[in-house]
């Protein structure tokens, strides 16, 4: 039986359906993320699971019971907000504590409780400072403690790292991995940044407009997303989407014809072309497309140079120490035979496009 | 680094002049003059309206050996306590969490209609009143007596509850406006936290609203107790009666300076009004000021 579950869950706000039809499942090892640009439904999502938010159709379980229409605190979930909602007249401590006192349990225990939460988030020397008194990260961390400290069924994070600085960040994040180890339990994760979705996830589901357009592993997510919507928003930069047409089993794309067989049949007229930047290379030979630099930007170990096909942008990742080239140079690139994904004119992809190798 | 302003120290001085001059003219030096005042035995007419003697703190001693000074305090204490404090803001804050979280337009509608009240100019609130209470034709009693309860004179049976309902009618607009603006600033997701929790609503409002808008209250409070310390209107309701019963310090002053003629006397009642609103702030301001354990 999965953990949670969503089934056909439907939520409008008057005139707006800020959730769609969303089904999806998750097991007690999850780390579940929602992942989508802002407005898609993803908070409201997590809302719904906590009982925040009452669906106006569906059905929603946690641990094998409905819980479609029960209040929150029936749920024994926890959730972490953006802003991680410490209350400033209370101590670190008393917000720590503060569930287990609502629960009326014994004073010795909550005193043994804070000091173990505490301990395996590093904050114990913080407890008797005033939240206003401690910084972005440690505050998100004794957010982290007030929900560790309830032992939910499931936990639920919106956003918890958007209001740290970039170094920040990435260090919560890491922290946020291992700890999830420690939770032993499903967590729900909401977040727009695709590299925190990436990082931390066990399982995204990738939502746009109150629908889920794909659900699966980071790793699936990344090498065969289901749509272009998915294809574009995971990845940084994002996969380079070229629309072309199809014609006598080749791509044509704007004047230039693709070397490139495709071994699928049934294919439309028009379809997309879709490669992620590090899958292109920079050939002297001929290659697969004549391109034009238009821009180097180095950044380290990496270096983004976008260049024009025709009326088309693409950008490719060389991982190369000097890039012989200048903006304005004519050269020839090609695609990584089995890293091109294609399309169809609605944007979903066709199986099976991952094989286009026919070498 | 030096800090920026907008406008340099002595502009601001010099911009504040004007403000300062017309405060002493109309505030500080009425309020020194009703203090040399109340030292004469000044009247409104007659021989002593032209030529007050200087009398000392006579008029101060004569106060605390007036009856009806302890009754005019005791009875604006009441008031105070009943309408300011219990009533204003105990049914403001009531009326403010009901609206709180709920529907725009509930919330509109109600405070619409609690402005109202605050609004109407004071002589028609008055008479409506009147209106509302007489012991006749008066709505409340006639609507009582449908269903089969006798008639009340409330005037004459219960003054005080009288002027303390009109009062807390009149005035829990401002306290419910304040306490709503005031629960605005909480943030939803403390109160979301505490749902999840599974806080109780009463510890929802102890550990976590009350805190939050602790400093609102007490700017509410202040401002209430003062302002109904001094209110006027009920005297358009009762005139002070019957017997004395709803003589409000300023309308115990009103009688004696204006009824009486004796404005010396009534500046010198004046004086310890000032005293004691001056103690009434400073002991709230204390407590809103007072460090948490």
């Amino acid at each position: 039986m999965p953990w949670v579950e969503f089934v056909n869950v439907v939520k409008r706000f008057s005139d707006v359906t800020a959730v769609n039809n969303v089904s999806f499942s998750i097991e007690k090892h999850d780390f579940f993320t929602l992942l989508g640009p802002s407005g898609c439904g993803k908070t409201t999502t997590l809302r719904l699971i906590a009982g925040l938010e009452i669906p106006d159709d569906g059905k929603i379980f946690i641990a094998d019971q409905d819980v479609t229409y029960k209040l929150p605190k029936e749920r024994n979930v926890a959730m972490v907000f953006q802003n991680y909602a410490l209350y400033p007249h209370m101590t670190v401590r008393e917000n720590i504590s503060y569930p287990l006192v609502v629960r009326k349990i014994p004073k010795g225990e909550i005193e043994k409780r804070v000091r173990f939460v505490a301990e395996s988030l590093q904050i114990s020397q913080l407890l008797d400072r005033y939240p206003q008194q401690i910084s972005g990260g440690q505050q998100q961390r004794v957010a982290l403690a007030r929900a560790m400290i309830q032992t939910p069924t499931v936990f639920l994070l919106d956003e918890p790292l958007s209001n740290l600085d970039a170094k920040l960040r990435l260090e919560a994040r890491s922290f946020l991995k291992h700890l999830y180890t420690e939770l032993g339990t499903a967590v729900v994760y909401v977040t727009h940044d695709q590299a925190e979705a990436m990082a931390l996830s066990t399982k995204i589901a990738v939502m746009d407009n109150g629908c889920i357009k794909q659900i699966g592993s980071p790793k699936e997510i990344y090498n065969e997303p289901a749509n272009i919507f998915v294809a574009s928003f995971i990845g940084n930069p994002p996969m380079n989407i070229i629309p072309c047409k199809i014609s006598d089993r080749h791509f044509l794309v704007g004047e230039q014809r693709l070397q490139l067989p495709i071994p699928l049949t049934e294919l439309e007229e028009d379809a997309y072309l879709g490669i992620r930047p590090e899958n292109i290379q920079i050939v002297t030979a001929q290659g697969d497309l004549r391109a034009q630099i238009f821009v180097i930007e180095p950044l380290g170990v990496e270096t983004i140079i976008t260049f024009n096909v025709d009326s088309f942008q693409l950008k490719c990742l060389a991982f190369e120490d000097d890039i012989p080239y200048k903006p304005g140079d004519m050269i020839w690139i090609r695609f990584r035979r089995d890293k091109i994904h294609i399309f169809d004119k609605d944007g979903n992809r066709i199986q099976g496009s991952e094989t286009c190798d026919s070498h | 680094m030096q800090k920026k302003y907008l406008i340099g120290k002595k502009a601001v001085v010099l911009l504040l002049i004007p403000a300062l001059i017309l405060i002493s003219i109309f505030l500080i030096f009425p309020a020194i003059w009703v203090l040399k005042l109340g030292m004469t035995n000044e009247t409104l007419t007659g021989i002593k309206a032209r030529e007050p003697d200087f009398v000392g703190f006579e008029n101060f001693l004569r106060i605390f050996s007036d009856r009806f000074f302890y009754n005019a305090l005791r009875i604006s204490l009441l008031f105070v306590f009943g309408s300011a404090i219990v009533g204003q803001a105990g049914l403001g804050m009531i009326l403010a969490l009901l609206t709180y979280r709920k529907s725009r337009r509930l919330r509109t509608t109600v405070q619409s209609i609690v402005i109202l009240a605050w609004i109407i100019p004071e002589v028609v609130v008055a008479y409506l009143w009147i209106a509302f209470l007489d012991k006749d034709f008066g709505t409340l009693n006639v609507t009582l007596s449908w269903f089969g309860f006798e008639k009340v004179n409330w005037f004459y049976n219960h003054p005080i509850l009288t002027i303390v309902l009109f009062n807390t009618w009149r005035g829990t607009a401002y306290s419910m406006l304040l306490f709503s603006a005031a629960l605005e600033t909480i943030p939803p997701s403390y109160l979301e936290t505490a749902d999840i929790i599974g806080t109780s609503a009463w510890r929802k409002f102890k550990d976590i609203v009350l805190p939050n808008i602790k400093s609102y209250i007490f700017t509410d409070l202040i401002l209430i107790t003062l302002w109904t310390f001094n209110v006027f209107t009920p005297y358009l309701l009762t005139g002070g009666g019957p017997a004395f019963k709803t003589e409000l310090l300023p309308i115990y002053i009103y009688r004696n300076a204006f009824r009486y003629f004796k404005i010396g006397y009534g500046s010198a009642i004046s004086t310890v009004v000032l005293l004691i609103n001056l103690l009434l702030a400073i002991f709230y301001i204390t407590l809103s000021r007072r460090k948490r354990t």
